[in-house]
């Protein structure tokens, strides 16, 4: 659910191809997203799932599965 | 209007220069202090002023880290420069804008007639703090000083016409250092704890702290005060790393609108937007008459915004 609604935030944002998005991907070495970008695409998350990343969250954001986590873990806990 | 101008600058530049790629850095030799930095400074910017030290009312120190923890390092720098006088010598921080910050509160003493002319100056020597294993901020930054002396001007167009300093502290653990001061006292010291002691940067906090705050900060100033960018002729912002021309382009300012001098220069902490101001000022890319946009965030994370008239 959540990867399908990144794909689209990060194609928009990022103009990377939809198909190229996988869990596995490494935002920086696989879509080009460096650690601005990443930070853009954080914000970006927190406004499509109305959530609050701390900054504690950020530190090991690596791979678009980290962002899901991220996004589940801050969903539930602030659900 | 605050009516204030700048009647004298000048800089001091580390002879030592590194390269890391390329990118160039500067870094004190050894034994050369904060205050002989800014002594050296300061004393282009009289000179550039045809003033002495008699004609000071104010002596401010903006930077990030001070020489020592007590007395002010503007009160060493008095020592070096002034002592016998009763000058009033004091110190200003907002980490990397320390310098915006003194300078709103420079024009606001004229403004109000306290002191007529003062002496400005942003030294910091970040390679005294740097962690060899933080390899982002260890290529990042330089050493320098740079003075400004600003006076009383008559005309309606010259001075402060803006200002806007916002802070918020979420981000007041990305860039730090910990040691040193009361909550963990240099006398603790234990050999493991080194890196408590020096410059830790945690990048993406950085980052994430910045993307969301600065683009809010920049409208907040355009719209309080009425602005446009066509008001503005060159923006000088703080140099704080590579990031500046991507938060630039997402801000949708143009290249050229800015000056971005990170790659020859880096982040000099304190000095970075004195001594870009003075350098620009020299170049004679920025004139009398100029509107200049100083700016920066800083450790806190604080954004830091003055529309100046030269």
């Amino acid at each position: 659910m959540y990867l399908e609604t990144l794909k689209k935030i990060i194609n928009e944002e990022f103009f990377v191809e939809e198909d190229k998005i996988t869990e596995d991907s490494l935002l920086k070495d696989d879509l080009g997203i460096d650690s601005l970008a990443s930070m853009q695409l954080i914000l970006d998350v927190e406004k499509e799932y109305n959530i609050h990343v701390e900054n504690e969250d950020v530190m090991s954001i690596e791979t678009v599965a980290d962002v899901i986590k991220l996004i589940d873990k801050k969903v539930k806990g602030e659900a | 209007m605050r009516k204030i101008k700048i009647i004298g600058h000048g800089v001091y530049l580390p002879e030592n220069k590194i390269m890391f790629g390329d990118q160039t850095r500067y870094r004190v030799k050894e034994g050369v202090t904060q205050i002989d930095m800014a002594y050296e400074a300061s004393q282009k910017a009289l000179a550039s002023a045809g003033i002495a030290i008699d004609d000071i009312d104010l002596i401010i120190h903006s930077g990030a880290v001070p020489a020592q923890l007590i007395p002010a390092t503007a009160t060493l720098l008095h020592e070096r420069m002034a002592k016998g006088k009763s000058i009033p010598a004091f110190d200003v921080n907002s980490s990397c804008t320390s310098f915006i910050t003194a300078l709103d509160i420079a024009s606001l003493y004229i403004e109000a007639g306290q002191y007529k002319t003062i002496l400005i100056v942003g030294c910091d020597i970040a390679s005294a703090g740097l962690n060899e294993n933080q390899k982002e901020s260890y290529e990042l930054f330089s050493d320098a000083a740079a003075a400004v002396i600003v006076t009383k001007s008559d005309s309606e167009k010259q001075g402060v016409e803006a200002s806007l300093q916002r802070t918020f502290s979420d981000g007041a653990h990305a860039t730090e250092i910990r040691a040193g001061g009361t909550l963990h006292p240099g006398y603790i010291y234990k050999p493991e704890d080194r890196a408590e002691y020096l410059f830790d940067m945690q990048g993406k906090q950085a980052l994430l702290t910045t993307a969301r705050y600065l683009p809010s900060v920049f409208d907040e100033f355009f719209k309080k005060y009425d602005l446009t960018m066509d008001d503005v002729d060159l923006i000088i912002p703080h140099q704080a790393s590579k990031a500046l021309s991507m938060f630039m382009s997402r801000m949708k300012i143009p290249e050229g609108k800015y000056a971005d001098r990170v790659s020859e220069y880096g982040n000099m902490v304190g000095a970075s937007v004195p001594f870009m101001l003075s350098t620009l000022l020299s170049e004679g890319k920025i004139k009398e008459g100029d509107r200049v946009l100083l700016c920066g965030t800083a450790a806190g994370l604080t954004v830091n915004m003055l529309l100046l008239s030269l």
